[in-house]
């Protein structure tokens, strides 16, 4: 009797597809350039757009600092209407969860994937809000997709080392991704400027913006 | 309750509870832990006790305690001496100061959180490699990179560094 021999078990890991549902690990390069303009001799500020996660709070208890968490992104989930946050009621709705500008200026904004969900008018009244609260001198950090199609709603991020991020995908819904990429930003973020960005193996883009100077 | 009357229990462990039925209106102080379960509106001052938000408990109040451990809801700012622990099923919107803050997985927070830099670990230097060993790491599954192990992003933009700088 012949046997024949099981065939090799050849396969290549799988592609990280941002639309899995589930927890994926993935190197961060922007992370460690960001936390590296901290000024250490005060006292820093970080606002934070996603929601409150555990490990994302234990990270910065290592650093001076007060975190701010704006829990922005569940405006921006399925289901929500363009007509709900057109004209004024996106700036009511992010008066409302941003800090108030007593509370300001952040040294880093942590917008995350969030830029991917908004329409180009929302990131421009996003943007204002945003600059508004951010140092003269603060970063902000995005992370856009070059996927044809994202999940739902925004991903949600956990800090793991500061050379790693855990991206949580919530949602088994997908939509379209805008494909947006740097001429877009500045283009919708007139009040910042893109100081770095990050092509990961991954197929996500982090980007570390800076606030523009005011002429 | 301006000034809850002088606690029959000395001991310690001794715990005070408003059930899910009572609703209080105006200040609580004291010197036993508290279990909240019903209403309060006005502010907890217990800065030597345990303070516990129940599940069925909202509270609209600044609250003072040694260990703060929320597993209902607070609209108001949470001062916890030696620590607040926000439960999965918590939901905090609110100001948070204390030597240590733990949100668990599935809590909801919106606020601020001052962050003290803890005396048992170092501070890493934001420009060098290594993992803190504060950070709490979730399982997950390894991005997967055919032809080689996932560490690093990769330069773009025709550059040949890892970043692009303006």
């Amino acid at each position: 009797m012949i046997q024949v021999p099981e065939p090799k078990s050849n396969q290549e890991p799988k592609r990280f597809d941002p639309t899995d549902p589930g927890t994926t690990e993935s190197p961060s390069l922007a992370l460690k350039y960001l936390l590296g303009h901290l000024d250490e001799t005060r006292w820093s500020k970080i606002l934070d757009l996603g929601p409150a996660v555990g490990a994302n709070v234990e990270f910065f208890t290592q650093y001076s600092c007060k975190l701010f968490i704006a829990d922005l992104f569940q405006a921006f989930g399925p289901g929500r209407s363009n007509l709900e946050l057109a004209g004024g009621a996106l700036s009511r709705r992010l008066q409302q969860d941003l800090p108030s500008r007593d509370q300001a200026p952040f040294d880093i904004i942590l917008a995350w994937d969030l830029l991917n969900y908004l329409e180009p008018e929302e990131m421009e009244t996003a943007g204002r809000h945003l600059a508004a609260l951010c140092n003269p001198k603060g970063l902000l950090f995005a992370l856009l997709s070059n996927h044809h199609r994202l999940p739902d709603r925004p991903i949600c991020f956990s800090i793991v080392d500061i050379d790693t991020l855990v991206y949580d995908n919530r949602s088994s819904a997908t939509r379209p991704s805008p494909h947006y990429r740097e001429p877009d930003l500045e283009r919708h973020l007139p009040a910042f400027v893109v100081e770095t960005s990050f092509l990961l193996r991954n197929g996500m883009q982090e980007y570390v913006l800076a606030r523009r100077s005011s002429p | 309750m301006d000034k809850p009357a002088a606690p029959r229990h000395e001991s310690r462990g001794s715990r005070a509870a408003i059930g899910s039925s009572i609703q209080i209106k105006g200040d609580l102080s004291g010197e036993e832990d508290l279990l909240v379960e019903g209403r309060v509106e006005g502010k907890i001052n217990l800065k030597k006790n345990t303070v516990t938000i129940g599940k069925s408990g909202r509270v609209k109040a600044d609250v003072h305690g040694s260990s703060i451990h929320v597993d209902g809801q607070v609209r108001g700012n949470l001062y916890g001496e030696k620590e607040i622990i926000i439960r999965a099923s918590g939901n905090v919107e609110g100001n948070l100061v204390a030597p240590r803050v733990t949100l668990e997985n599935g809590s909801q927070f919106k606020g601020s959180i001052d962050m003290e830099p803890r005396k048992d670990t170092s501070r890493p230097a934001a420009t060098q490699a290594g993992a803190p060993a504060a950070a709490a790491k979730p399982e997950a599954k390894k991005e997967g990179v055919p032809g080689g192990p996932a560490q690093a992003g990769q330069a773009q933009k025709g550059s040949q560094n890892e970043s692009r700088r303006h």
